[in-house]
């Protein structure tokens, strides 16, 4: 299998992510509780693809997300490619194959990304009643799960790629390194 | 020559030049983009829905001879209750032709009940909306009022072609006119309050003074028609208290929604049904 059908296969794996954590909020929502996945649809892309791969997905799924969510324009879109950033700028300060390292960055990036959020929607609508526990259950939670499950999602696409044939640790393709 | 940008400075500059592009774009490029995307996903939502429904219809499946003898019991007494309240309903609906007539009133307007499965639920801090398997394929349009078999729902938010978003009452941006049953001043109904592992509430403002409400009196706010979405008379939920306001006018309170809201399966969409001088034909 070439590169681009293993990446492409990373990528359907994001999509059934991303339908995944809809179907876990539909569970979810009779309790009251809502996980907020965002840098998981974008951590592995960051840490371990090329820039043109990261930037694709992560506009990719930002445009999903934007046309489910009622935020103003390019919310969701700017605030996934700022998540890539970040992860892209803490490629040089982390260990990818610590977990702890990868775990943290994961957790710290959804937590900025939830407060962003919720700047813009305080911004935008001044006749929004904001219910301020809620928003801190919320972040509470993602940040939690998203601390907990980062490296054991990096790990399993990391599995999926050298059951394919693409050892990620032992070295990447060439031209994923700039 | 300069010297050779870092992966990190290549990346921020690929974004920084995306963002300048984005901004640039038109308006009406950015809301087609939504939409392209929004109905892109639908049938993936939709088809995870079909599988919801596969699964309850096996796990009744194998419910047993006797139970489904009990509910068949209970649905033939539920239905002999409701046609004799239909005759009540029909007598009442021609009571109030008669008088509209008599008095020369304008008609209430009538509706059409869209039913419709719930394939999304979005509930979190900062929106609470709902998707439905129905969109503009049968002729849901935005604003219009949604219910179910405990009182209001929400309104439709957007349509797309075989998909609608629905805000719930819950929801932090939620405004609407209502009223106490009984009382016709109208009041200010807001939602938004949502604890986490708790039912949602909302806040009504601009209670006449002399309403009262106490824990063990509660008073039921229902819809109003003067918003012009909902029917009249539409439970939204129950008030508890009743505090002054700020202005020592009014009063404002607290009121509990119906924790159903949040694990909703299926809802109908009022669908107004248009008068030939409505349509203008």
């Amino acid at each position: 299998m070439s590169d681009n059908g293993r990446i492409s296969i990373i990528f359907a794996c994001h999509l059934l992510l991303f339908i995944l954590l809809g179907e876990l909020n539909f569970i979810l929502s009779p309790l009251s509780l809502h996980f907020h996945g965002d840098t998981l649809l974008i951590l592995f892309f960051g840490l371990y693809f090329n820039r043109l791969g990261g930037l694709l997905t992560a506009s990719f799924m930002g445009f999903l997300a934007e046309a489910l969510h009622p935020v103003p324009h390019g919310t969701y879109v700017v605030g996934y490619l700022a998540i890539w950033l970040f992860i892209v700028w803490g490629q040089r300060r982390i260990r990818r194959q610590n977990p702890l390292h990868v775990m943290t960055l994961a957790a710290v990036a959804q937590l900025l990304w939830m407060f962003a959020l919720t700047l813009v929607m305080q911004l935008e609508g001044s006749q929004l009643n904001l219910f301020w526990p809620r928003i801190l259950t919320e972040i509470g939670l993602s940040f939690l799960v998203t601390f907990l499950v980062a490296w054991q999602w990096c790990k399993l696409q990391r599995g999926l790629l050298y059951s394919l044939g693409w050892n990620l640790e032992a070295g990447m393709p060439a031209r994923s390194y700039d | 020559m300069p010297r050779n940008l870092t992966h990190q400075a290549k990346s921020l500059l690929l974004v920084i030049l995306l963002l300048v592009f984005w901004w640039f774009t038109p308006v009406y490029v950015k809301n087609a983009t939504g939409l392209i995307f929004n109905e892109f996903q639908a049938p993936a939502w939709a088809a995870l829905s079909y599988l919801r429904d596969l699964r309850s219809y096996w796990s009744e499946r194998n419910a047993s001879k006797s139970e489904l003898i009990e509910a068949g019991i209970s649905l033939s007494r539920l239905n002999a209750a409701y046609m004799v309240r239909n005759q009540q309903f029909e007598s009442l609906e021609r009571e109030v032709r008669r008088l509209e007539q008599f008095l020369s009133l304008p008609s209430f307007p009538d509706y059409q009940y869209e039913v419709a499965r719930v394939i999304r639920r979005d509930l979190n801090a900062w929106w609470q909306v709902l998707v439905i398997r129905k969109g503009v394929n049968y002729g849901i349009e935005e604003g219009q009022a949604v219910i179910f078999s405990g009182g209001v729902v929400g309104r439709i938010q957007s349509v797309g072609a075989y998909t609608a978003t629905v805000e719930l009452i819950s929801s932090p941006h939620f405004r609407a006119a209502a009223h106490f049953e009984g009382d016709d001043r109208p009041v200010e109904f807001r939602g938004g309050i949502n604890p986490g592992l708790g039912p949602a509430s909302g806040m009504v403002a601009t209670v006449p003074a002399d309403m009262e409400a106490s824990r063990m009196e509660p008073i039921r706010l229902t819809s109003s028609r003067l918003g012009g979405v909902f029917p009249d008379g539409l439970f939204i939920g129950l008030v508890y208290k009743l505090e002054p306001s700020s202005d020592g006018l009014f009063q404002t309170g607290r009121v509990s929604l119906d924790p159903r809201l949040k694990s909703l399966r299926e809802v109908a969409v009022l669908i107004p049904i248009r008068t030939r001088e409505d349509s203008g034909l």
